[in-house]
């Protein structure tokens, strides 16, 4: 039967990765406000750094060269999270209806969106002070650094939240 | 043929392009919503809320019908048909209440908005369509499937005749019927017509194996005939006139494919597995091109029916559809054959690389035009001078592409769908290359010789023919002891004696060390509005577009280093405008608006005659005078004209005879020949020119400006003349003027030019005017020479303040003071102008909105609205957006996260591994 949900939820997966990757693509700063606004209070809020907004360039640290904004909201890291929920909800759950997957759904969104905001938050500060090091010492590669740690973040969240995600699954059922 | 009443469907087809309607309108709405009155507002947003309801809706159903794994029922097939026609028909009644005609084109966010709500509810309407072809069809009961073609056909052909009744009887109380009974009448007929000729093609797609006699017919008419003559009626058979209505296909490889597709899919399959499977190929290949026509034609489907009844030949409409229909299917019956012979892997690997040769070949080609355009742009745009780089073009290439850049810019629709905004995308980066661009690559690329344009700020300065007047105007200086600066302001009252509504320009000029930081316009009602800064090329967008609609607007700008343009607008006898500039500066200064001259401040000791602000040098007037004033040594340079189409021995001569003069006066002298590109030559010149090609256009302006750089880096006492040779003066080609290198030249303020019959001519550096000079004029004059460190500065004797750059490099900016912001502005301004291919644009224009200091980049706007303003910016996101590839390395830092290829990539591995190791697990657990 798992093998059967899995073949329908494929191929919502790839549009689902697709759509979000558009979407990701046609968004401003402004509209991903919702995700960036806290990140940057938690981060100045642990750094002690203070940001200045604009619609241009989003928040811009105003002690250090560095920006928060579209590319880095963590959109992406988003929709997978929602993706990931989802899909897992609907293969391992035994049976579904209605009114339970409707509370699932709410239930993954609401986490996903939390934990997009925890998860980037600390990704940024260590990028953060990956780039102080790196202003530093001009042979560090703080490029292909910053984003290996980056996909090493998100995908060892990604574990996490499946685990969990599943976990609460089995519990419910 | 359940596969095409999945769930999945629906979300493809409805859900996703509702929702991408609704996004696209959303964003219009945010700028418009302050133009639209309460009844607007109120359709926008019950459009808004209704389209929102029905996706959530569809939604809703096909998620219950997914889970419950169940097709899309065929009263769904209705009821979407249904919803999908009361879409359209709302949204052509209401289009105009959507988007008011007194709204100005420009201020939608995208041109076609108007046709969106078609083309994306379209799909919708003909998947609920092809759900009804599928219910509706019994492969038990096809019979003789031909006669949906017949029955089709059959419905035009009752409209016409009905027409013609009516028409025979005169029937007045058709006009009370209404155009609405009409109406509806032709949208049921059209969804009957296309009801039958998707029956036709399904059948003839799915069902073929049960074919007869009669197929070989309409196989020859589908597959080769109505291609050929499609694509003939829509070139127009050669003639302009009615060609090209679906795009242009004229090039010889579109008929070619069309007759050898038409071949392939007529020839029938043979016996050898080996040639099977090479027609097979085939098939595939050209897969792609049928695709290509089908999604072309698409979105036509519903003016088919129109197209038949008012011109018979509107059948060939079809003709995509049908063949994409056939050679799905015989490609899929090849799949099935081989599939005998073959392993499914093989055949689907060589399927989706043969369909993909077609897609590959043309990015290919597209990718090297791309390549030779960012080489040219680069040539000319962002050469280094300082190093060597390939100058070497396909100078074919380049011509071909110009053209076919040139043919989508004029394209009033798209020439060639899908394919020009591909080529847009992937060549241009969607970015329009302006005419003067592209006149530019064409003339020094490729040669082709034209009368130069006027490229100085001056020489395309052109007051309105009626321009305002200055009536009163009144300074304001107060020196701000904290930051030791002066702060003065223009105000300046505006005023004509015209009835009309007429436009004030004027051209401002102040000193160098002085900025501009603030500007306002008092508004008919005495609200006084502040420019905003934005980006320049968005604000001039802004400005001509207000002024157009005759609105109040004001903009700010610099015309060249130190020159400013102002322009207010209207200005009536009745309506005397009032506006003002806000400038800081360290000590008094003279400033000059048109013939007007205003003094701001007062002479004040500054606490040191050169100010030493790190990276910049600021020397104040007084200083100046303690200089000691030098004369640099001389060195010339010839540049000698040596583009296509000159004569060698003409231009020759006339070398010489400078040569000649230069030798006798002692000078260094240097020759350079110089077409596109510039070539210094040796003592043995006259002959080592006939080695060099002479192609492209004549274009000195790289090699004066290199000459320039590479002397003030390296702090020469030599100052650099430049005489170019030209059988025509007329021919040289500028592309900026050298209105920015003023400052590297501060003994010679010059170039000269000796062309045919004896004539020289002399072109100011600052303003490119251009007066006859004879060859004693030919000198360089005196400057001051300041001594700082180590090293020796010269700066021009003009009675006012400069500024040095003492390190030409990128540094953070880390002042808190506005006017050392203003000074490492222009210091990065002069670092662009020495590195242009270190582009820092996007830099400046955020450094300029951090520090409200206008720059090279922005300018300062007024504009009276609030959705002006949105306008404004809406429109400066996009082109900031847009230049992202101009960032500079040492650019803010955007924490980005990874982008969506890691996680399929890291993801994809990761499955794999746990799926390798399951496995192993399971293989010993079975050992066991």
């Amino acid at each position: 039967m798992k093998n059967n949900r899995l073949k329908y939820l494929l191929p919502f997966a790839v549009i689902f990765v697709l759509a979000g990757n558009y979407i990701q693509s046609i968004l401003t700063t402004v509209q991903v406000l919702f995700l960036i606004k806290p990140v940057s209070f938690l981060v100045g809020e642990f750094l002690g750094v203070t940001f200045s907004y604009s619609d241009v360039a989003g928040f811009l640290c105003n002690e250090y060269p560095i920006a928060i904004e579209k590319s880095c909201s963590g959109f992406t890291f988003f929709t997978m999270l929602i993706l990931l929920g989802i899909v897992t909800y609907f293969l391992f759950s035994e049976s579904v209806n209605l009114k339970k997957s409707i509370r699932s759904v709410s239930l993954v969104l609401l986490f996903s969106y939390l934990f997009t905001l925890l998860v980037n938050s600390i990704r940024i500060i260590t990028g953060i002070k990956l780039q102080i090091f790196s202003l530093a010492h001009s042979w560090f590669p703080n490029h292909i650094v910053h984003e290996l740690m980056g996909v090493l973040y998100f995908l060892l969240s990604m574990v996490l939240f499946y685990t969990m995600v599943k976990n609460q699954k089995s519990k419910i059922c | 043929m359940d596969l095409l009443k999945k769930p999945f469907w629906l979300f493809i087809t409805t859900v996703l392009p509702q929702l991408l309607l609704l996004y696209l309108f959303s964003v219009a709405y945010g700028v418009i919503e302050t133009l639209l009155d309460a009844e607007q507002k109120e359709q926008w947003e019950f459009f808004g809320v209704y389209l929102l309801t029905l996706s959530i809706l569809y939604s809703a159903y096909g998620a219950i019908q997914w889970v419950r794994k169940q097709p899309l029922s065929i009263a769904f097939g209705f009821i979407s048909l249904l919803i999908h026609i009361l879409n359209i028909t709302l949204f052509f009644y209401f289009s105009n209440s959507f988007l008011p005609f007194d709204i100005p084109q420009w201020m939608y966010t995208s041109e076609d908005l108007e046709i969106y709500p078609y083309a994306f509810l379209m799909l919708g309407a003909i998947h609920a369509l092809i759900i009804l072809v599928v219910q509706f069809t019994d492969e038990e009961k096809i019979g003789k499937y031909g006669l949906n073609l017949l029955w089709a056909f059959c419905i035009p052909l009752s409209i016409v005749a009905l027409v013609l009744v009516f028409n025979l009887f005169d029937l007045d109380y058709f006009d009370h019927l209404g155009k609405y009974v009409f109406l509806y009448f032709f949208i049921a007929s059209t969804c009957v017509f296309l009801f039958f000729i998707f029956r036709f093609a399904f059948i003839f797609t799915f069902y073929r194996k049960s074919k007869n006699d009669s197929i070989s017919v309409i196989k020859i008419l589908i597959c080769l005939i109505f291609p050929i003559v499609g694509l003939l009626v829509n070139g127009g058979f050669g003639n302009s006139i009615s060609g090209g209505m679906f795009g242009t296909f004229d090039h010889p490889l579109y008929f070619i494919i069309a007759i050898v597709n038409g071949i392939v899919l007529l020839i029938p399959n043979p016996e050898n597995k080996m040639l099977h499977l090479l027609l097979f190929l085939v098939r595939s290949v050209f897969m792609v091109y049928v695709l290509y026509f089908f999604m072309v034609f698409l979105p036509w489907l519903p003016l088919s029916l129109l197209a038949i009844i008012f011109f018979g030949l509107g059948f060939l409409m079809m003709s995509p559809i049908l063949i994409f229909a056939y050679q799905l299917s015989a490609i899929n019956t090849d799949y099935k054959d081989l599939q005998q012979h073959f392993s499914k892997r093989l055949l689907a690997t060589l399927f989706v690389i043969s369909f993909l040769t077609i897609p590959i070949g043309i990015t290919t080609d597209y990718m090297k035009d791309r390549a030779e355009l960012d080489k040219c742009l680069n040539h000319l745009y962002a050469r280094s001078y300082f190093d060597e780089v390939d100058n070497d073009f396909d100078k074919d290439r380049v011509e071909h592409l110009l053209e076919k850049v040139g043919q989508i810019k004029e394209g009033v629709m798209k020439n060639t769908p899908f394919l020009d905004s591909y080529y847009n995308w992937l060549v241009l980066d969607n970015l329009i290359l302006s005419d003067a661009k592209l006149k530019d690559l064409q003339n020094i690329i490729t040669g082709t010789h034209y009368i130069s344009q006027q490229r100085w700020w001056n020489g395309s300065w052109r007051y309105p023919s009626v321009n305002a007047k200055i009536k009163s105007s009144q300074i304001e200086s107060k020196y701000d002891d904290k930051s030791k600066l002066w702060r003065s302001t223009l105000h300046l009252k505006l005023g004509t004696e015209n009835q009309n509504q007429v436009m004030f320009k004027g051209y401002l000029r102040i000193p160098e060390g002085a900025f501009i930081s603030n500007f306002y316009l008092d508004m008919p009602e005495g609200k006084r509005k502040f420019g905003i800064l934005a980006e320049k090329k968005t604000a001039n967008w802004i400005f001509n577009n207000i002024v157009k609609t005759r609105r109040d607007p004001a903009i700010l700008q610099e015309i060249s280093p130190n020159n400013f343009s102002l322009s207010v607008f209207p200005v009536s006898e009745n309506l005397v405008r009032s506006t003002g500039i806000e400038i800081i500066h360290k000590e008094a200064i003279k400033i000059q608006l048109d013939s007007l001259e205003f003094n701001l401040g007062k002479a004040i000791a500054p606490e040191n005659a050169v100010i030493d602000k790190g990276d910049v040098l600021y020397v104040t007037k007084e200083a100046k005078k303690t200089l000691k004033e030098v004369q640099r040594k001389m060195q010339v340079n010839i540049l000698v004209d040596w583009s296509n189409g000159i004569d060698p021995k003409t231009i020759l001569q006339l070398a010489k005879k400078v040569n000649e003069h230069f030798k006798k006066r002692g000078n260094e002298i240097r020759i350079f020949a110089v077409n596109h590109s510039e070539h210094l030559l040796g003592k043995n010149w006259e002959n080592e020119i006939y080695t060099i090609d002479s192609v492209g256009g004549f274009f000195p302006e790289y090699t004066m400006k290199k000459i320039l750089a590479q002397t003030h880096v390296s702090h020469s006492d030599c100052a650099q003349l430049m005489v170019l040779v030209t059988e025509n003066s007329a021919t040289e080609i500028f592309l900026e003027g050298m209105d920015d290198f003023v400052f590297a030249s501060p003994d010679v303020h010059h170039y000269f030019t000796y062309s045919q019959g004896d004539a020289l001519q002399k072109t100011s550096f600052l303003t490119g005017e251009k007066s006859a000079s004879s060859f004693q004029e030919m000198k360089v004059s005196k400057v001051f020479q300041l001594n700082w460190g180590t090293k020796n500065w010269y700066v021009p004797n003009d009675g006012q303040s400069s500024v040095i750059c003492k390190h030409i490099a990128l540094t953070a900016l880390t002042s808190k003071n506005q006017w050392e912001e203003g000074l490492a502005m222009f210091q990065r301004q002069q670092y662009r102008t020495l590195y242009p291919e270190t582009d820092i644009w996007l830099q400046t224009v955020k450094n300029s909105f951090n520090s409200h200091l206008l720059s090279k980049y922005t300018a300062f706007l007024v504009v009276e609205t609030e959705a002006q303003e949105k306008m404004l910016y809406h429109k400066q996101k996009e082109v900031l957006n847009s230049g992202e590839h101009l960032d500079l390395e040492e650019k803010i830092e955007n924490m980005s996260e990874p982008s969506i290829l890691w996680y399929v990539i890291v993801g994809g591995v990761l499955i794999l591994l746990v799926w390798w190791w399951k496995t192993r697990i399971l293989v010993k657990d079975l050992n066991i």
